[in-house]
This record gives C-alpha cells, sequence and structure tokens, in this order.
C-alpha cells in the first residue's frame, strides 16, 4: 500500500480516450500491475491504462494524474470514494455520475462535467465546458445531489434538469443555465445574461452578476433570503471559495418562475448594498 | 477542607441523566436574538412543572453561526428522547418562528441521535416551504409575512446531566445573593452548561415529596430553611441565616463538574459560612458530584 497512485501521460494524445476505469474506490485494492491493466477505450479498440500512464504507487484511495488529459474522457465516472486529484486539463464527462469523495481538476475541464452527478465533491479550477453538472441528452435528469464548483466560467446549459445538489460558479455561466430544473440550486457569482432557468420547476438560480430575468418569471419582492447566508458562509469556511462581504449584506430581488411550469423556482438578483 | 476560609462540607450533588439538545438561533441583531431566546427558555426553571429545563449558554459572535450573524447557544433538557422533541417543536414554533429576522439552526451536528425539528415545522408554511441543503445538512424556508424563516431539519441530542447544584450556606441574605451572583457569572462563561432557575439561582430548594400534603411531588427543603430552625431537623450550622442553591443542566458529567469548579470557587467570599450539595443518599441519580474532589485543584 502507498501513500498515493500517480499516473503520469507518457505522450501527448491525438485521439479521445474514455478512461472511465480510473476512480480512486477502484484504486484502492489494486496493486501496480492490476491498475495498469485496467481497460480503457480508444474509439473501439481497447487499450490498457499501463499503455498510456506510468503507473506509480498502488492500492490507495488517494490518486494523482499529471499531463495534458484534455483528451482523457470520463475520468473519475461513477467514483463513489477517495480523493482524485487531475493536475492540468481534462477531457470530456469528467466525474460523470460520481457518487462520492473528491474529484479536483487543476485546469479547464470539458463539456459534461458532474454529468448526473450523485454525490460528493467535483472542484474545477479553471473554467467548465457545456452542460455542466447536466442530464445526458435526452434524459430528464441531471445532478441528483453533491457539490460543483466551478473558479472560472462555465459554458453552455449549465444544471440542465437538475434534482438536488448544487453548482457554483464564479465566473459567467453561458447560455441557459438552470435550464429544466426540477430542484437545486446554480449559484453564479459573475454574469448569467442569456436566458437562464427556462422550464425550471422548484430550482434556485442566485446570480451576483448581471443578470436577464426571463420575461416568464414575476418579480415578487426584494429581501434577504436567509438560506443565501448559509450557504455563503458554508463556500468560504468549507471550500475555500472568495465571497464578497457585501453580498451578505445586500438584498436580492426575488423572481418567481418559470411561471409556465409550477413557478415554484426562482431566480435570485443580488442588487446592492443594503 | 477551606477555601478563603469557607468550609467544603464532605458531601455531594447528586445528579441524573437527561436529553438534551442545544439550539442556535440567529437574528439581525444580538437584541433579536436575545428576545428569541429569552421567550424561548421562558418558564423552564425545572421538568417538575414546566416540562423542561432551559437556559441560554452564551453569545456567539457572527464568525460562529452557521449563517454569519449574531446568535445565542440554548440548551434544553427533558428526561426523555419524545418529550424533547415535543417541547423543541412547541417552544421553537411559538417563540421562533415568530420573533422577527431569527433562523433556527442545530448545535449538535455531529451527534448521531437525531430529532426531526425543522421537518414538521416546515408544515406551518402550508404547502408553499422549501428545503435547500447545504453541506449535507437541510434546511427548510418557510415563508413568513417578513420574509423567510431559515430552520434546520434535524437536530442532535445527546445523553446530558441534569441536576448538578450547589448550597451557599450564607450569615445572610445578602451575602448569600453576592455570592450565589458572583458564582453564576463565573459559570456562565463555562461552555455546555445551563443554570435554569431565575439568575441562575434558586432560593426554594425542595425535597422529595412532602411530609403533610402527600400529593406533593416536592415541598420546601425544611432541612435548610432557616426560619423551621426549630421545628425540623436543621442541618444549618449556627450563624446560618440565608440559603442559597445554583442548579446546573449539562451536556455532560464533566461540563457540570467544571461549572461547579468555577462556581464554589466563586461563591467562597465574604459573609459566606460553608458550601454544601443536595443529594438523595445516592438513591436518585447516577452522577455524584464530590464537592472535595471537585475543589482539590482549588483548595
Amino acid at each position: 500500500m502507498s501513500n498515493a497512485v500517480t499516473l503520469r501521460l507518457r505522450t501527448s494524445l491525438e485521439r479521445r480516450i474514455e478512461a472511465d476505469c480510473i476512480t480512486p474506490d477502484r484504486f484502492a485494492t489494486a496493486s501496480a500491475a492490476e491498475i495498469a491493466h485496467l481497460a480503457m477505450w480508444d474509439g473501439r479498440r481497447q487499450v490498457m491504462l499501463g499503455d498510456v500512464f506510468d503507473v506509480d504507487g498502488e492500492r490507495s484511495t488517494s490518486v494523482r494524474m499529471t499531463g495534458d488529459l484534455a483528451h482523457v474522457d470520463a475520468i473519475g465516472a461513477g467514483m463513489t470514494a477517495g480523493e482524485l486529484v487531475i493536475d492540468g486539463p481534462v477531457g470530456r464527462y469528467v466525474g460523470t455520475r460520481m457518487a462520492g469523495g473528491v474529484l479536483r481538476v487543476l485546469g479547464n475541464a470539458a463539456y459534461g462535467a458532474g454529468l448526473e452527478m450523485a454525490n460528493g465533491l467535483l472542484d474545477i479550477t479553471g473554467d467548465a465546458g457545456d452542460r455542466l453538472g447536466a442530464a445526458r441528452l435526452g434524459a430528464s435528469k441531471g445532478m441528483t445531489g453533491g457539490e460543483i464548483i466551478v473558479r472560472g466560467n462555465a459554458g453552455a446549459e449549465s444544471g440542465t434538469g437538475m434534482r438536488r445538489g448544487t453548482i457554483v460558479i464564479t465566473g459567467t455561466a453561458g447560455p441557459r443555465a438552470g435550464t429544466s430544473m426540477i430542484a437545486g440550486n446554480v449559484i453564479v457569482f459573475g454574469d448569467a445574461d442569456d436566458a437562464p432557468g427556462q422550464f425550471n420547476k422548484r430550482g434556485s438560480i442566485v446570480v451576483f452578476g448581471h443578470v436577464t430575468v426571463p420575461p416568464n418569471y414575476r418579480y415578487v419582492c426584494t429581501y434577504r433570503p436567509p438560506h443565501l447566508a448559509v450557504t455563503l458562509v458554508y463556500l468560504r469556511a468549507r471550500r475555500d471559495v472568495a465571497v464578497n462581504a457585501a453580498w451578505n449584506a445586500g438584498l436580492f430581488r426575488r423572481h418567481s418562475g418559470d411561471m409556465a411550469e409550477v413557478g415554484r423556482g426562482e431566480i435570485l438578483e443580488w442588487r446592492s448594498e443594503a | 477542607m477551606n477555601i478563603r476560609g469557607v468550609l467544603i462540607e464532605d458531601t455531594f450533588a447528586e445528579a441524573f441523566g437527561m436529553r438534551g439538545a442545544r439550539v442556535i438561533i440567529t437574528a439581525r441583531d444580538q437584541r433579536w436574538a436575545r428576545e428569541a431566546a429569552h421567550k424561548m427558555t421562558g418558564f423552564a426553571t425545572s421538568v417538575i412543572a414546566c416540562k423542561v429545563e432551559a437556559g441560554i449558554e452564551r453569545e456567539l459572535a457572527p464568525e460562529d453561526t452557521p449563517d454569519g450573524r449574531p446568535g445565542i447557544s440554548v440548551l434544553m433538557f427533558t428526561m426523555d428522547s419524545d418529550s424533547l422533541a415535543k417541547r423543541l417543536i412547541e417552544r421553537i414554533g411559538q417563540t421562533v418562528l415568530t420573533c422577527a429576522t431569527t433562523a433556527c439552526y442545530d448545535g449538535l451536528p455531529n451527534a448521531p441521535d437525531r430529532m426531526s425539528i425543522g421537518k414538521p415545522l416546515r408544515t406551518f408554511g402550508d404547502g408553499f416551504q422549501s428545503s435547500k441543503v447545504i453541506g449535507g445538512r437541510r434546511f427548510w424556508r418557510i415563508p413568513v409575512m417578513e420574509g423567510e424563516f431559515l430552520i434546520e431539519e434535524s437536530f442532535g441530542k445527546v445523553n446530558g446531566v441534569g441536576g448538578g447544584n450547589f448550597l451557599i450556606l450564607a450569615n445572610d441574605a445578602e451575602s448569600a445573593l453576592a455570592a450565589a451572583e458572583a458564582a453564576v457569572d463565573a459559570m456562565r462563561r463555562i461552555p455546555g452548561i445551563v443554570l435554569p432557575f431565575p439568575g441562575g439561582i434558586v432560593r426554594s430548594g425542595s425535597k422529595i415529596g412532602g411530609k403533610r400534603y402527600k400529593s406533593m411531588i416536592a415541598t420546601t427543603n425544611d432541612a435548610f430553611a432557616p426560619t423551621l430552625r426549630a421545628l425540623t431537623a436543621t442541618q444549618l450550622p449556627d450563624g446560618v441565616n440565608a440559603v442559597l442553591e445554583i442548579v446546573i443542566d449539562g451536556v455532560d458529567a464533566d461540563a457540570i463538574t467544571a461549572a461547579m469548579r468555577a462556581g464554589i470557587a466563586a461563591a467562597c467570599r465574604e459573609g459566606v459560612h460553608s458550601v454544601s450539595a443536595g443529594n438523595y443518599g445516592g438513591k436518585l441519580g447516577p452522577h455524584h458530584f464530590h464537592l472535595r474532589e471537585i475543589m482539590a485543584e482549588v483548595a
């Protein structure tokens, strides 16, 4: 048993590889040789993990990956425990369906990060691509739990169909954030201008920057939502997220919607200091 | 044993097990947190008639509360788990939910034994309520005329200790009160305990049952009542003309011990003859706090 398993990309990749075998819980009881023999997919061709990565360490739930992994997809898919740190950019579907543990991406993440995630923490220090924490195309439910923190900008359709859980985007959210939310939270520190919250049932979209509230939302009041204070304290204290002190003192315009749906969702628009 | 000329009697306080909860009340400012806490802990001196014993544990700075606002920590104790949940629901529902700007959180989030408190209270929202999970803890947003009341769904409970006590036997009532006040001031700095009686002090200590009125659960502690010295088997030494009692409930025996040590040390002052404690020969409760053991490191 070692303190951690380190996977180093041997050479830069030109073709995409699907690496859903890379999860800390799977490495917990595996020797270095067994880890090197885990199967990955290059299109229809199966490749061994050891063909692509140098493996250092064994039998640990702490995993670190280095190299430009922008062409490696589905890392941490379905992981249930442990810590996986990706030291650089990563490909599509990182942390998809993850149900526990901590997955840190020290760089950008491509399309579908945290897709249908059920629990755990996905922390991305760079930007995230489209459909962050969303449902698969055609599926009805996105994230059902856990937390996603993006310390940069996010692409289109973040949180589409999410049922529970929290997505925090410290930068700007792309078009159609929170589309078809069933519940849960999408918190955007920057702007969310392009049609957020369409078909939202009970979800909360919080925007501290500029937001263009769709016409199918109705302004209801300006107030201080108490749960947001708890959320901001939590993010600052437990997730090391930089929170503007003025946000706690400020007021929020509450817009209820989507009124074409059940109308129990909300867009909370931070307005000013009290 | 003597501390500054005050005799520490060779006796013990007898306490019993209770079920306890810690409630964190926050508000816009300390004034409104205190308003709610005072209402919530009102009429909660003894389980004999109040069904619950409660008190303010301490004030909380904004950095010590879940929402970054000023707060108050309240401890509540009952004799069993079921009644603890009932009393919490009643009291939070009537005194915290109703109080302007407040929110209400569990102060024992790591306690494995849980009670559903916010969940039944959510029905005040008449179906308009909603919930949020933040950091693995579920909170209910209950719409009210002011905006929203936020309450945590479940609260932890612990096996606490109730009825820790000591008696201050003084030359006169003024000296007894001054010593008791000093003790209360010292004990309120100890975390994990509350002093449920008015000002933390009891003037009407009781004995179990009654000699004349057999239906009474508790009657006056005639052995320590100075006006009855000639009529009863008094336990008052010569020169003692007033006795006050401090009753302590705590989240565990260590907290009670620490509070008794601080309180007795502060109470040993001019005009105090001795410090004693109430017990029932060891038959009532499993927790025995021996005064001389507690005060050994102070004396």
